[in-house]
């Protein structure tokens, strides 16, 4: 019986010491909960393997997603693992090798989640990565695992609020000064995000949206961080114009590089959801309209 | 230039044809109604000190744009409804197009600043040709320009809808010259309804909507922008009963990927609606839907509608549609008083990121419009709105709390003598605006105060029309003071026998920005519209906004730095 045991303990031993590799695993330390943009950006996670043997050896990756008190969540299929061959020297491995989703399977409600979603809920996690290799008694680890820890951050784009969609802004005041408000970007991180904040004019026989992907804005400013804006518009009115003048505004949400912070969500540009608003003379000037006071 | 000074003579010429043809063809059995027309818009902008960046232009320099939307009417059976509306230079700043300034043929007709559409029309069949707005629904698609061709079909209560095309063609990314060209992926789009649909009783639908990117569209893929696939579905439920009362409901599911060039998952049937969708390693499943039940009558209106956006649910016809959110409210709307008081007011919820419970954020809204009549005289306008929004602290010390009020009162009065009535209205706003610090916990205050003096006299013998008013601004935050005096006139008249009518309006504005020296800014602007004749009609524009920098923008040469931006726009307007 001790027999029995000795020799496949004997011969792991000997299929890992032969192995003679160090791994460095890097990850963003508040990487996007979009599962699918880690494998477009190399920087979110890396995994740098040197191996100071001359004998090339084959060997694939095993990822596990964990919570940070150890549960298991997601953990790559190693039977359907494409191998890679090892050689003397360092080189660098990015998620889309270590974390191919097509063969990650997640557990219980975090597949129901990400199939709905496409997002892990944000929280504290743990990612580890190991390198292991077909010995004689099946996969056997080639190094130890290594972890980071990492907080998940879900984003929400801000939302307008302040013209509020469909507002009716008098002609007088709004030629002065109109106040924008919107929320901030959840979560509020220590790189604090820009937001540009577009104002388009709606013309005639224009649809909002339309107006919105083809004229210039009246209004395009970048600002750090803040979620107020006062705008000196600096605008004249034709006394032909259709009062009430129709604007579109929408905010775009830029990282501390400049890109937007959601890149695969439906417009792809981390736009928020635009609303319109109107500039109309006020009531008492609406009903002198008949009098051709307008 | 050639094109559009080749279009420019077309159009003169069917100004010139359309009117001389006008008075001859009354015998003739096609209707024509509808309008052409040419505007031309100019812009100019000077700053000093040149190339200080302190203002970049907001218009085109040159921009003309074309209207020829006329509908043939062949007896009642068959009308030919046609709207050509283009512009002659791209002015894309946001979406697809953005910076794009030589297009291909195939870019200029699927630009959104440019609609090409025909929709001839025979009894209860249409046929969709070229550029279409098509909302089937608020969940499925709606808001979105698209360049094909399809039908409407309605016969009895019976509806089919089909349409296919393109939203956007492939554009390629450019970083040069500056601002660059985002690039896009060729968009398609297909979609279709069929149902039943009777007008103030009911309509019963299912929509079905897919849009997917042509991964190889593009030599050089844009930078961020990934390509993506959608398909939808969706049911739709109005029903409207006796007195009133009404229901709407959509409940709908959609599949959508976010980036094609992820690789398929085989064997995920249930993220999977093939033919349709096929899903990869970035597609997601989820749903949304929205109902509103309530009641309308002349001087009472009552609902409450909800509405519910799931975090991976996105549609290729919604591109801004922002998910993961949950709104509820309730709205009002009543006359009483012998219709001398009407009060339209809402209150609701709206619950943010509710896919992730640690940093779920709710956002209260509520919104009072109070307008009383008094007597012939006296009438009184206020309304107050309410936002919160609040999330837990996440990672940081204090979570996000915004709270925004604004309390608005605008009592008028009206007197008249034997020559003229007097128009006298103050206006006047609170708004504040606290927002809490996640790391200090801080809350700071941001108070605005506007008040609005206008005076309107209305000659009866008189063709004068002036307007005199005076605004105050006043904007306050720990260690910031932005304030703004407005004086503004306006005056309107008729000339050459009521055939033009001038109008023009002069607007001074001194401003100050904490301790720094005021800065000015001088606005003025004239109208001057020509009725040629019954049909034709010459419309101009003309606009000049100075400003003038106190210090507040730094040290020499930026002390009384200053633009002037001057635009003008002239247009001939056709009515058939």
């Amino acid at each position: 019986m001790k027999k029995n045991i000795s020799l496949p303990l004997f011969l792991v031993v000997a299929f890992t010491a032969n192995a003679q590799l160090n791994t460095t695993l890097n990850i963003q330390p508040t990487p996007t909960a979009v599962l699918s943009e880690w494998s477009g950006k190399n920087a979110m996670v890396t995994f740098i393997v040197t191996k100071i043997d001359s004998i090339p050896q084959q060997a694939i990756f095993k990822t596990e997603m964990k919570l940070i008190d150890g549960t298991v969540i997601g953990v790559t299929d190693i039977t359907k693992a494409v191998p890679i061959i090892l050689t003397k020297g360092t080189r660098v491995y990015f998620s889309k090798d270590v974390m191919p989703l097509e063969i990650m399977n997640f557990t219980g409600k975090y597949k129901a989640i990400l199939d709905r979603t496409g997002k892990l809920p944000a929280d504290n996690y743990q990612l580890c990565v190991q390198l292991i290799g077909q010995g004689p008694l099946g996969f056997q680890p080639l190094v130890a695992a290594k972890c980071k820890i990492f907080n998940m951050a879900a984003l929400q784009l801000p939302i307008l609020v302040m013209p509020a969609n469909n507002a009716v802004l008098n002609k007088l005041s709004a030629q002065t000064a109109i106040t924008f408000r919107w929320t901030p970007l959840i979560p509020q991180t220590q790189n604090l995000p820009t937001y540009r904040l577009q104002v388009f004019e709606v013309l005639a026989n224009q649809q909002p949206v339309q107006a919105l992907r083809s004229n210039q804005p009246l209004l395009d400013v970048s600002v750090k961080a803040i979620t107020q804006y006062i705008w000196r518009p600096g605008l004249a009115f034709s006394a032909t114009d259709s009062l009430p003048v129709k604007f579109i505004w929408t905010l775009q949400t830029s990282d501390d590089t400049g890109l937007p912070v959601i890149q695969t969500d439906g417009n792809g540009e981390s736009r928020s959801e635009p609303f319109l608003f109107m500039i109309e003379a006020t009531k008492r000037n609406e009903k002198k309209k008949g009098a051709g006071l307008l | 230039m050639k094109l559009t000074k080749l279009i420019c003579i077309c159009f003169l010429f069917g100004f010139v044809n359309l009117s001389a043809q006008d008075s001859t063809n009354k015998k003739f059995p096609i209707k024509v109604t509808g309008t052409m027309g040419i505007t031309y818009e100019g812009y100019g902008l000077n700053v000093k000190p040149t190339g200080s960046n302190i203002y970049t232009p907001r218009r085109p320099w040159n921009q003309v744009r074309f209207l020829f939307a006329p509908t043939l009417q062949f007896g009642n059976k068959f009308s030919l409804p046609l709207n050509f509306n283009f512009a002659s230079v791209a002015t894309n700043f946001a979406g697809p197009y953005a910076g794009l300034k030589n297009q291909s043929i195939g870019q200029w007709l699927t630009n959104p600043m440019n609609n090409f559409s025909i929709n001839p029309a025979y009894k209860w069949a249409e046929l969709l040709l070229g550029t279409q707005y098509l909302k089937y629904s608020d969940l499925s698609t709606g808001d979105i320009g698209i360049f094909g061709a399809g039908f409407n079909l309605h016969p009895g209560k019976f509806m089919f809808r089909f349409f296919t095309g393109t939203s956007q063609q492939g554009i390629n990314y450019a970083a040069a010259p500056p601002p660059g060209i985002t690039g896009a992926f060729k968009r398609t789009h297909y979609m279709f309804q069929i149902g039943t649909e009777v007008e103030g009783s009911h309509k019963v639908a299912f929509n079905f909507s897919k849009g997917k990117d042509a991964v190889t569209s593009v030599t050089a893929p844009p930078l961020a922008i990934k390509p993506q696939e959608g398909f939808n579905t969706s049911f739709i439920l109005d029903k409207y009963f006796k007195k009133g009362w009404f229901i709407n409901l959509e409940s709908a599911l959609s599949f959508f990927t976010r980036d094609l060039t992820q690789p398929l998952i085989p064997g995920a049937d249930n993220l999977s609606f093939k033919p349709f969708i096929a899903a990869r390693t970035s597609t997601a499943k989820d749903f949304a839907g929205q109902m509103s039940v309530g009641k309308k009558s002349p001087n009472l209106d009552i609902s409450y509608a909800t509405k519910y956006i799931g975090a991976g649910y996105q549609t290729t016809g919604f591109p801004f549609m922002q998910p993961d959110h949950w709104d509820n409210t309730i709205n009002t709307r009543f006359n009483t008083w012998k219709n001398k008081i009407n009060v339209t007011a809402s209150m609701g919820q709206r619950v943010n990121n509710i896919s992730n419970t640690s940093l779920r954020a709710s956002q209260f809204l509520g919104n009072l419009n109070w307008f009383t009549q008094f007597n012939d005289r006296f009438s009184l306008n206020i309304n107050y709105n309410n936002f919160g929004f609040q999330t837990a602290s996440g990672l940081n010390p204090f979570g996000i709390k915004n709270v925004s009020n604004d309390l608005g009162i605008s009592p008028m009065y009206t007197w008249t003598t034997a020559t003229m009535t007097h128009l006298l209205t103050v206006s006047y706003n609170y708004s504040k605006y606290d927002e809490r610090d996640v790391i200090t916990g801080i809350t700071t205050s941001n108070n605005t105060h506007t008040a609005l003096l206008t005076y309107v006299p209305v000659y009866f013998n008189k063709e004068l029309t002036p307007d005199f008013s005076v605004l105050y601004f006043t904007n306050t935050m720990p260690a910031f003071k932005n304030t703004f005096i407005t004086l503004s006139s306006s005056l309107g008249m008729p000339v050459a026998k009521k055939k033009i009518q001038l109008r023009g309006q002069l607007q001074y504005t001194i401003g100050k920005l904490n301790t720094f020296t005021a800065n000015n800014n001088l606005v003025v602007s004239c109208t001057i519209d020509w009725k040629i004749n019954k049909k034709l009609s010459w419309n101009s524009f003309f606009s000049t906004n100075y400003y003038r920098y106190g210090n507040e923008l730094g040290s020499i040469p930026l002390i009384g730095a200053n633009y002037l931006e001057s635009s003008v726009r002239t247009g001939l307007q056709y009515k058939f």
